[in-house]
């Protein structure tokens, strides 16, 4: 950056670096000032989501309200050369900042606190304060951090097959009722034409389809269920079943049973992710320049 | 004698979820300092655990950030086998956090002016 490079080509950064770069550059901070670089890093986590720190993915009703939630701004660092920022927004615009938006994304996608591992350093949240320095604006200071791992996290790709996912519906009085009957007959279905799956769910969308086992036993009945099924498995050809007795639910199924036209996108292929550490100097940067 | 009220979480701390992998954050966060140390005391990593059931099919780790007034809970297995594997609807676990808002908290009566919502 010194050089006054239009693009820089980085080797295994993770999203608080693209922030912490220019802080280093502009401050001067040493590669091994790690208690520079933690509170650099700590403020790039808090930016990295955009407007997560702003009021996006925030807004609960009566509960935590946020102005004009449709026109929400990206946030502004305006951070000095001891790490610590005032986290602010543009005035005028939709959001909110307080001291609840900055908790929120500073534990977002952490573990322990005390150690957030990044490939620059780990940074401690554990010691940062945070107060108020006027409307939509935080002062965050004292992130610190710790030396950085002797290791790198890789993530690979892996072939994981394919799902094969469809819903239909039901709704008015007993919809429950004609789902759960809905769902034995999948079950017995997939037994009869011998599906072989990885995984398989068979979910009520309005009841259980998000939390799962931890839906309340005493949630109430909805209105509406839409039944949405879902296979993991080794081929296209398996996954396929899903869709194919999905639409046999039209015509052979449950009474009042709503369904959309069959479409195409019912089965796809995934890939997975299987993440490891590798040891720093496993992962050699070198730069190659090729003119023509 | 003090009082006791009993409320759920949504009324006396805000929560997020985050992902890695297949393993799911929900960070509680208390409205108030008053609040914290009855999270603390109350909402513990078995307790956590149990209530997720077995939407949670691994350890749960509690992090106290006590300059937060937050505890972050580290759930493992909770994300369907990993975000892009999962056939879970919420494939990010985004929305895995609002199950723990139904937890039930005793709060001292003396603290009710300071809880939130109705």
């Amino acid at each position: 950056m010194q050089g006054g490079a239009d693009i820089v080509v980085t080797g295994r950064v993770a999203d608080p670096s693209l922030f912490l770069a220019p802080m280093m550059h502009e401050f001067g901070w040493r590669a091994d000032d790690f208690a520079k670089l933690g509170a650099g890093s700590g403020l790039g986590h808090l930016l990295e989501c955009g407007a997560q720190v702003t009021g996006g993915y925030f807004a609960d009703p009566g509960f935590k309200d946020v102005p004009n939630p449709w026109d929400l701004a990206f946030p502004i660092a305006e951070v000095e050369s001891d790490g610590s920022a005032v986290i602010a927004k543009v005035v005028g615009t939709g959001g909110a900042i307080n001291a609840m938006t900055v908790k929120e994304q500073m534990l977002y996608e952490v573990h322990d606190p005390a150690n957030y591992i990044t490939p620059d350093v780990v940074v401690d949240f554990t010691t940062a304060a945070i107060e108020e320095a006027g409307p939509d604006r935080m002062r965050v200071s004292a992130i610190s951090g710790k030396p950085r791992t002797p290791t790198l996290k890789v993530s690979m790709g892996c072939m994981e097959g394919f799902i094969g996912e469809d819903m239909f519906f039901y709704a008015g009085p007993g919809a429950l009722r004609r789902a759960k009957l809905a769902k034995q007959i999948l079950e017995e279905r997939f037994r009869i034409v011998n599906l072989k799956a990885d995984d398989l769910r068979i979910d009520f969308l309005g009841l259980n389809a998000i939390h799962g086992e931890a839906t309340p036993s005493d949630a109430p009945e909805p209105y509406e269920v839409a039944v949405r099924v879902a296979a993991r498995c080794k081929t296209r050809e398996e996954a396929m079943k899903v869709g194919r007795e999905i639409d046999g639910m039209a015509v052979s199924g449950v009474a009042m049973t709503g369904k959309r036209v069959p479409h195409q996108d019912r089965t796809r292929e995934i890939i997975g992710v299987w993440s490891t550490l590798v040891p720093r100097e496993q992962v050699p940067h070198a730069i190659s320049w090729y003119e023509s | 004698m003090q009082g006791k009220l009993k409320v759920k979480l949504e009324r006396v701390a805000h929560v997020r979820s985050g992902d890695k992998g297949n393993t799911s954050n929900i960070a509680v966060i208390a409205y108030h300092d008053e609040f914290y140390p009855l999270l603390k005391e109350q909402l513990t990593a078995a307790r956590f655990k149990a209530f997720y059931r077995d939407a949670i099919k691994g350890e749960v780790t509690r992090h106290a950030a006590d300059n937060l007034a937050a505890l972050n809970f580290v759930a493992e297995g909770a994300l369907g086998g990993g975000v892009s594997r999962s056939l879970s609807l919420d494939n990010y676990g985004k929305a895995l956090s609002a199950a723990i808002l139904g937890f039930e908290v005793e709060v001292p009566e003396q603290y009710g002016n300071l809880l939130r919502g109705a």
